[in-house]
């Protein structure tokens, strides 16, 4: 049981987050950076710098030890004015795993990770779909050492990482290891997502994997978490994407005018502008809801409902909403000059990275109505 | 000018098909087929002459200007047949904008100056209407023409127009006289865009291509002649023209090919053996299939002679929008492969997840706004009152 002042001392804590976070972003972060196509070290020094980067490391892997909750009012922060660089991808996704391993290697990652001078990343996909086969990268036994050999896709980032967390199926089981980006044997091949970010396909040919690379020789359940994790981060980045959508589309309405009126005087734009303001009231609720069963959860099979309940919503209301938001700005919304259309792309990229919402209807489906029929 | 015109309406539609099938396959280069973006007037060149030399520039012109003068049926196959072969749109304004236009409203002496060369490809047509304060409220626009002797001296903006860094005319509306209400001070404009004055700004769109500009004016000196109908009655040329556009707008074109594409990446990506996606797609074709039905009817009445009515924009509202749901299906079916710009390799093939998508957005904004085209409905067809 929590006790109240518990309650209301995380209510605080959170705040804090929350209040650097926003200033933060309010100094640092800036749509158009997602023009210049590459990860500013200085903000990811200054992501670094806010403690973000070990929030939701335990405190005995030498980080703070708080919760998703924790967290995901920090992000709705920096996703409202879009956030360039790849945090979730390095510091959830990968930084949960290298948590989780306790290996000295780990550690070490780990403590560069905190310092901002660590960008990884966890090349785990095989298959465009999330419900597909991702186990066909090897891990075998050599000559005394281990070698790795496979291709990866949608590894985000990409060509911009120091190295790679990579799921390998080894003796039956799927094993993590960490691969340096300038390992031989490693190549990149480097895909823009549609928000400038990167999503590449490495391959990996026989590449030399020591005992010390070797993160989680059991990794599954690990990698598991980790993908929950970050699929509800992603979320509260999408809430602040949408707010901040709302927010500029809004302006955008009180003050561009049409036949003598403010164009958000028609009612055909305020009825549709109210439905938007639904999108983001009911994406706000869903992620409540799934970070509380998240935090309560003591198996992975709620844990992943919760994960996909919240990334179905918000992946759909991303959509719906930056759609809405070009509509709404008519011709100027449709050039790159405008930052409404970054919006979209970083709406196009998060709702698709991890599942997208049909996707996640269809494992929420699964898990809940079971595989019958 | 062009080949002996033939009666292609004699035909029946099946053989009709099989000749317009043959032609894409014989002529059409492979390497444009399916392009994921709007073409620039280089990529096509070669493809307008193709067009030119066997006088099939022009499906809907009658045959005495040197169009295919097809019957509304014939056109939704020829429209049917590019698309499923993934013909690219040449660049078109001249083709089904000006053309019709003077046909329908110009003097003998315009028909003449430039119906041919539209046909040959050798001048380009562009639109200059709007301005950045005057979009859905077109009338309002302030690029303003003062008669000087034998010409109008043209100062002023247009902005959003496609395409016009490739044109070799523009045809606009300007203002004539500031002092009559809104619609009645304008008037309609061919003018040759190498006339000194004219400065071309092309912008990026979102999807990374210039497929529009600013159009600078700068005392640009258009003779008295170029003038479409009488001075200040531009805006009635102007709305003739763009029940052509909204019929042009609201052609299947846009929705048939994208539901090509849908088709390749269902097989590409294994789709098409999912219930769940079979039902999405068949109700989606089903869509585009009862266009392809109303698109028949609104043309059928043209070919008829009777004029377009108000109602014209319902077909603008359904294309797009069934367009962008097949845009929106491309993306779901796509999974993971829909943060990706550019092409993806799916085990089939690489298949450009993003691209209907992004084509779909301005489709909605174009030619009039789909909430303008509600008004329009609402007041002129439904006769609801205004506020
Ligand atoms: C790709 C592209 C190509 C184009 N090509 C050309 C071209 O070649 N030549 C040319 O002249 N123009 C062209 N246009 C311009 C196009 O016609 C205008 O963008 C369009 O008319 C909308 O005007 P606007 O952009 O100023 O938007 P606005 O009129 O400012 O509209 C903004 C929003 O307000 C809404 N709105 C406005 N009035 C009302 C109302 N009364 N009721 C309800 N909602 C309303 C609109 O629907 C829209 O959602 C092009 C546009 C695009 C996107």
């Amino acid at each position: 049981m929590t006790k109240t002042s518990d309650l209301s001392e995380r209510r605080q804590q959170q705040q804090l987050i929350t209040e650097s976070a926003a200033a933060f972003a309010k100094r640092e972060l800036l749509p158009s950076a997602l023009r210049s196509g590459s990860i500013s070290h200085t903000r990811w020094q200054g992501l670094a710098e806010l403690g973000l980067m070990s929030l939701l490391i335990p405190e005995d892997a030498g980080g703070l030890g708080l919760k998703i909750g924790d967290l995901v009012p920090a992000l709705e922060q920096l996703g409202k004015p879009l956030l360039r660089e790849p945090f979730i991808a390095s510091a959830v996704l990968a930084g949960v795993v290298l948590a989780g391993s306790g290996t000295p290697k780990s550690a070490s990652l780990l403590e560069s990770l905190a310092e901002g001078v660590l960008i990884p990343a966890v090349a785990w996909q095989e298959s465009y779909d999330l419900a597909g086969d991702h186990t066909s990268t090897k891990l075998s036994k050599e000559n005394g050492g281990q070698n790795l050999s496979g291709r990866k896709i949608l590894v985000t980032p990409g060509d911009e990482v120091d190295g790679f967390i990579v799921a390998a199926s080894g003796a039956g089981v799927t094993t993590l290891v960490w691969v340096a980006a300038n390992a031989e044997g490693v190549k990149v091949e480097t895909r823009r997502a549609a928000d400038g970010g990167e999503a590449a396909t490495v391959h990996f040919e026989n590449v030399a994997v020591t005992d010390d690379d070797v993160l989680s020789v059991d990794g599954a359940a690990l990698l598991d978490e980790a993908q929950q994790l970050a699929t509800i981060a992603v979320c509260a980045e999408l809430l602040g994407l949408i707010r901040g959508a709302i927010d500029m589309t809004m302006d955008y309405l009180r003050t561009r005018k049409q036949f003598n009126r403010t164009i958000g005087s028609f009612q055909a734009l305020q009825h549709r502008a109210t439905d938007l303001f639904i999108q983001q009231e009911l994406s706000a609720v869903a992620i409540s809801r799934a970070v509380a069963d998240f935090e309560m959860a003591t198996d992975s099979r709620t844990r992943a409902i919760a994960a996909s309940r919240a990334k179905a919503r918000l992946s759909s209301a991303a959509l719906i909403v930056t759609k809405e938001a070009i509509q709404m700005h008519g011709g100027i919304g449709y050039t790159d000059e405008h930052d409404i259309g970054l919006y979209l792309k970083r709406a196009l990229t998060l709702s698709a990275w991890l599942g997208n919402a049909a996707e996640h209807r269809a494992r929420f489906a699964r898990l809940t109505l079971g595989e019958a029929a | 000018m062009s080949a002996p015109a033939q009666d292609w309406n004699a035909l029946s539609d099946d053989d009709f098909r099989k000749v317009v099938r043959t032609f894409f396959t014989t002529h059409y280069p492979e390497h444009l087929r399916y392009s994921p973006s709007r073409r620039r007037l280089s990529d096509m060149r070669g493809w307008y002459d193709t067009l030119s030399q066997h006088g099939w520039v022009a499906p809907s012109w009658p045959t005495r200007y040197g169009g295919m003068g097809l019957e509304p049926g014939k056109l939704v196959v020829f429209i049917e047949e590019q698309e499923a072969y993934g013909v690219a749109r040449v660049p078109d304004h001249g083709i089904i904008m000006v053309g019709p236009l003077l046909i329908q409203q110009g003097t003998d002496e315009q028909r003449l100056r430039y119906l041919p060369k539209i046909l040959t490809g050798e001048e380009i047509w562009c639109q200059g209407y709007s301005e950045p304060n005057a979009g859905s409220d077109l009338a309002s626009l302030r690029t303003e023409a003062v008669l000087d002797g034998d010409h109008f001296v043209v100062n002023g903006q247009k902005t959003w127009s496609t395409l016009a860094q490739d044109g070799t005319h523009m045809f606009m509306l300007v203002r004539t006289d500031k002092m009559a209400r809104k619609q009645e001070g304008i008037s309609f404009l061919l003018v040759d865009m190498t006339t000194p004055g004219i400065t071309v700004r092309p912008m990026r769109t979102l999807s990374g291509h210039e497929e529009f500009c600013e159009v600078f004016f700068d005392d640009v000196r258009v003779p008295k002649e170029n003038i479409v109908g009488e001075i200040n009655k531009g805006w009635g040329v102007a709305k003739a023209l763009l029940s052509f556009e909204r019929l042009f707008l609201g052609s299947p074109k846009l929705a048939q090919s994208a539901l090509s594409r849908l088709s390749t990446l269902a097989v590409l990506s294994g789709r098409v053996r999912d219930p769940v996606f079979r039902d999405k797609f068949t109700a989606l074709q089903l869509d585009v299939d009862d266009l392809n039905g109303l698109y028949r009817r609104f043309t059928a009445q043209v070919s008829d002679g009777e004029k377009l009515g108000p109602d014209v924009s319902i077909l603008k509202i359904w294309g797009t929008e069934t367009f962008s749901r097949i845009g929106d299906l491309i993306v779901e079916v796509s999974a993971g492969a829909g943060m990706i710009d550019g092409p993806s390799d799916f085990e089939g093939g690489s298949f450009d997840t993003l691209s209907t998508f992004y084509n779909a957005r301005p489709s909605t904004i174009y030619g009039g706004t789909n909430e303008v085209q509600r008004n329009i409905v609402a007041g002129n067809v439904l006769n609801l009152p205004s506020t």
